[in-house]
């Protein structure tokens, strides 16, 4: 049967028609310097491979064999310890005793599920990519102040920042692409600073006050997972690093609210398991023997997340103690798995003393209010398309919700579970009391439905759900505004949903509007006016390249689009998959969208809305001395009259009224 | 472990002058393409695969600059085929409007669809150290995981596989 199966992966290996080496070669070439198109690949296919592939762009390759460092400080963590409780659903949490329980209790979990390879728990992925790759998006009306005419990230709620690969205080732009930061000054138009930070997976940074806070990953640098990188950094004046933070695991997410810096970080056991020798039952057998033996010797150390605090010049401040106390872990009263979701808030006065706390589950996304976090898992399918024996069996797919209460005193509020799988941050939406939740399942065709739970009380309970929508679809974009949600699924052509939600118990589908393409990433302008950034098309269901749409959706039994505006054929819009690309200046009613062909040469689209209209107004390419051929915009910054459009290149910037362009300037 | 030494830097013998990025890439190129093939969608031809990672690659820095440009390069096409496989279906149903259901199948046979029923990680990992002969920790380190994850993906494979093909043999 061996020899069937590598038969058949040697015929695999050989199939298609090789080009051979040159012409893939001039091709890559061409497509990472200039805007051509990519043969045989359609714009949006092509465009979520590169945004995919831009996420994980900065991997490296580990053997993972790093050394381990049996030694753990499981004595008491210091900081005041946020109240993450996390419960199953139908299930309260449970607090630990001690860690003598802690460990018992894993041990005895472990136990009854290890065989001849381990635990196969999701050891060597990195959430956060899925999360990002599935598109987070967000949105914030006024994403520009017209007062300080300054923008700031674009964000799914106001008052709730979150970490972007640029930010600025008004008169410098901070750029962690690739793992250096470079400063520069606006006003100046030059870059003043540029400063390694030694990261690997940069997601991205707040601003707090002076302090820059920059986050990332690490893959694979202990033998079963990564770790979470804070970098804190003092850009009062030339650029310091005052203290860095390692935490085991994998950074999911981050959410700052006012001085506060919540990190949500997920982690696995790192116990070196033994393996069957041969595939016959006699080897696994005694394979799995052996693999017992491990679990009853492992100590704390083999199951719990460590951290690890360094100051400016390197110097360890504390290694490898124990993230959270043992007093401060949850477990759901049903197994939930072996990985251990933690939040993580920062004292950015003292790293070595932020608070944490933790839960015995995953987290693959998390999505934050001002005052609330919420984390969500789907249970399903890993990615290698075989089951998980570590997780809870489930006959179909569905997610886990929780939610933990911010501010001075946290506090677990609840958890829920809706049925099929959650695409993004943007699928959940607190308002009033509720959480209402996108999701698409898959029994008989995908299908997707909004739920609404009821987020006061001890857990998330269902209070009504609208479903069918979409059938054989997926999502590709969900936004909610007040009382109303809006969904975007597509097949051939694109039916944008609108549900009615203001009686929580009874929600309903208010209208239907089928238009050809579809929307990525909705943003509200106006009330009755939502931008729909995304993919034009055919009736036949053939896509042709970037465009936005205005809807009007003043009647919600009615929506319609007002208006199209098409970017070019085969073009792409970074937008897709990273709505921090989108800018929106609510003074001028101007949205400013990265466009080109793939993801080389990608130009910044300027369309204003006037009336029920999109008027094209202009297009920012780079220009000026010194200035490249193209660059690969993706970000856009207002700054007083100047508009400065982002590229890994270097910055262009433009007169904010007229685009007429001011300076180049160059990143090497 | 055939492929361990492609990865290494040429013997100063070998190449008087440092090797070029396109030498290099020519030297990678049909371990690539094998990869690609293998961990790729089979609604996506290989090369275009192995383009997009190279070109991911390039625009962070020359090949000639990676430690070890064969692994970087299948970590990066195996994690393009991953996303897509998962988050980005509509790529999917792009390329099958692209191509009419009849010719993207038709040069798959039901033996290779089979291997359709694991995902893109499952069959990279099986495909290294079956096909290509990588240990475990080799392969593992290839696609950017532990030994023990890759082994035990593998096993969980080949269970799979196999019903998959006994059934078909069983069912006709």
């Amino acid at each position: 049967m061996t020899d069937d199966i590598e038969r058949r992966l040697e015929q695999r290996a050989g199939r298609g028609e090789p080009t051979g080496a040159d012409h893939v070669w001039r091709a890559a070439r061409r497509e990472a310097d200039v805007p051509v198109p990519r043969r045989n690949l359609p714009a949006a296919a092509a465009a979520a491979a590169m945004a995919a592939a831009l996420l994980i762009g900065a991997v490296a390759i580990s053997t993972g064999d790093g050394p381990r460092d049996p030694d753990i400080d499981s004595g008491p963590t210091h900081g005041s310890a946020p109240e993450l409780v996390v419960a199953q659903s139908a299930s309260s949490l449970v607090r630990y005793d001690d860690c003598a329980t802690v460990l018992d209790d894993l041990k005895e979990q472990a136990l009854e599920r290890v065989g001849p390879y381990g635990l196969d728990a999701s050891v060597g992925y990195y959430p956060g990519y899925y999360v990002q790759a599935t598109a987070e998006r967000r949105f914030d009306v006024d994403s520009v102040s017209a007062q300080a005419k300054q923008s700031e990230t674009n964000t799914q709620e106001a008052g709730v920042d979150e970490p972007d690969v640029v930010e600025t205080d008004g008169e410098h732009l901070f750029d962690v692409r690739g793992g250096t930061l470079r400063v520069t000054d606006i006003g100046a138009a030059r870059v003043t600073a540029t400063v390694p930070l030694h990261l690997v997976d940069v997601m991205g940074a707040v601003l707090i006050g002076d302090r820059l806070v920059v986050f990332a990953n690490e893959p694979l640098s202990s033998p079963r997972q990564g770790e979470a990188k804070v970098v804190v950094i003092d850009v009062s004046g030339r650029p310091t690093v005052t203290e860095r933070l390692a935490v085991d695991g994998t950074l999911v997410d981050v959410r700052a609210v006012d001085d506060q810096v919540h990190l949500v970080t997920v982690s696995a056991p790192t116990i070196e398991f033994t393996y069957a020798a041969g595939y016959d039952d006699a080897a696994e057998e005694s394979a799995t023997a052996a693999n017992k033996e491990r679990i009853r010797a492992s100590t704390l150390a083999d199951w719990l997340p460590t951290r690890t605090v360094t100051d400016g010049d390197g110097d360890v401040v504390s290694l490898r103690t124990q993230l959270t106390d043992c007093a401060d872990i949850r477990h759901p009263k049903e197994f939930a798995g072996f990985d251990q979701t933690t939040l993580v808030t920062l004292d950015l006065d003292d790293l070595s003393a932020s608070g944490s706390s933790s839960v015995q589950a995953s987290s693959l996304l998390v999505y934050g209010t001002t005052d609330s976090v919420y984390t969500a898992t789907t249970q399903y399918e890993d990615f290698a398309g075989i089951e998980d024996t570590t997780r809870p069996a489930s006959s179909e797919p569905h997610t886990d919700i929780h939610r933990f209460v911010l501010g001075d005193d946290p506090a677990y509020a609840g958890s829920g579970r809706v049925a099929g799988f959650v695409g993004d941050q943007f699928g959940l939406s607190e308002h009033d009391g509720y959480l209402r939740v996108a999701s698409t399942t898959w029994e008989a065709g995908a299908e997707s439905r909004v739920t609404v739970l009821r987020v006061d009380g001890g857990e998330l309970v269902e209070t009504g759900v609208v479903d069918g929508l979409g059938l054989n679809e997926d999502i590709q974009g969900v936004r909610f505004v007040g009382d109303l949600g809006y969904v975007v699924t597509f097949r051939r052509t694109d039916p944008l949903y609108v549900v009615d939600l203001r009686d929580p118990d009874a929600p309903r589908l208010a209208g239907k509007l089928q238009v050809p393409g579809y929307s990525e990433y909705l943003h509200p302008i106006a009330d009755g006016l939502v931008l729909g950034v995304g993919v034009d098309g055919t009736d036949s269901g053939r896509l042709t390249g970037a465009a936005m749409s205005l809807f009007d959706v003043h009647d919600p039994a009615a929506p319609t689009r007002v208006d199209l505006e098409a970017f070019g054929r085969d073009t792409a819009s970074k937008m897709a998959d990273d709505h921090h690309a989108f800018t929106w200046d609510g003074d001028t009613r101007t949205a400013y969208v990265p466009v080109g062909l793939f993801a080389a040469g990608h130009r910044i689209e300027v369309v204003r809305v006037e009336d029920d209209s999109l008027t094209l107004i202009g297009t920012v390419w780079p220009s000026g001395e010194g200035a490249p051929g193209k660059a690969a915009f993706d970000r856009t910054v207002i700054v007083g009259d100047r508009l400065l459009s982002v590229s890994p290149e270097g910055i262009q910037v433009s007169d904010l009224d007229t685009l007429e362009p001011i300076a180049w300037v160059p990143y090497s | 472990m055939r492929g361990v030494t492609i990865d290494e830097p040429r013997p100063a013998e070998h190449h008087r002058a440092p090797e070029t990025e396109a030498e290099l890439f020519a030297r990678l190129y049909p371990s690539l393409r094998r990869f690609a093939a293998v961990a790729g969608p089979s609604d996506l031809e290989p090369d275009d695969l192995v383009q997009e990672a190279v070109a991911q690659a390039l625009r962070l820095r020359p090949l000639t600059e990676l430690d070890q440009p064969l692994a970087y390069l299948r970590r990066t096409m195996l994690n393009l085929a991953r996303n897509r496989r998962r988050g980005l279906a509509r790529s999917r149903r792009t390329l099958a409007r692209v191509e009419p259901d009849h010719e993207r199948h038709s040069e798959y046979s039901s033996d290779l669809a089979d291997l359709e029923r694991v995902g893109p990680v499952a069959r990279a990992v099986l495909f290294l150290v079956e096909v290509e002969g990588w240990t475990f920790a080799a392969a593992a380190a290839q696609v950017g995981m532990t030994e023990q994850a890759a082994r035990a993906t593998a096993s969980r494979a080949r269970r799979r596989l196999r019903c998959e093909i006994e059934d078909e043999e069983g069912g006709g």
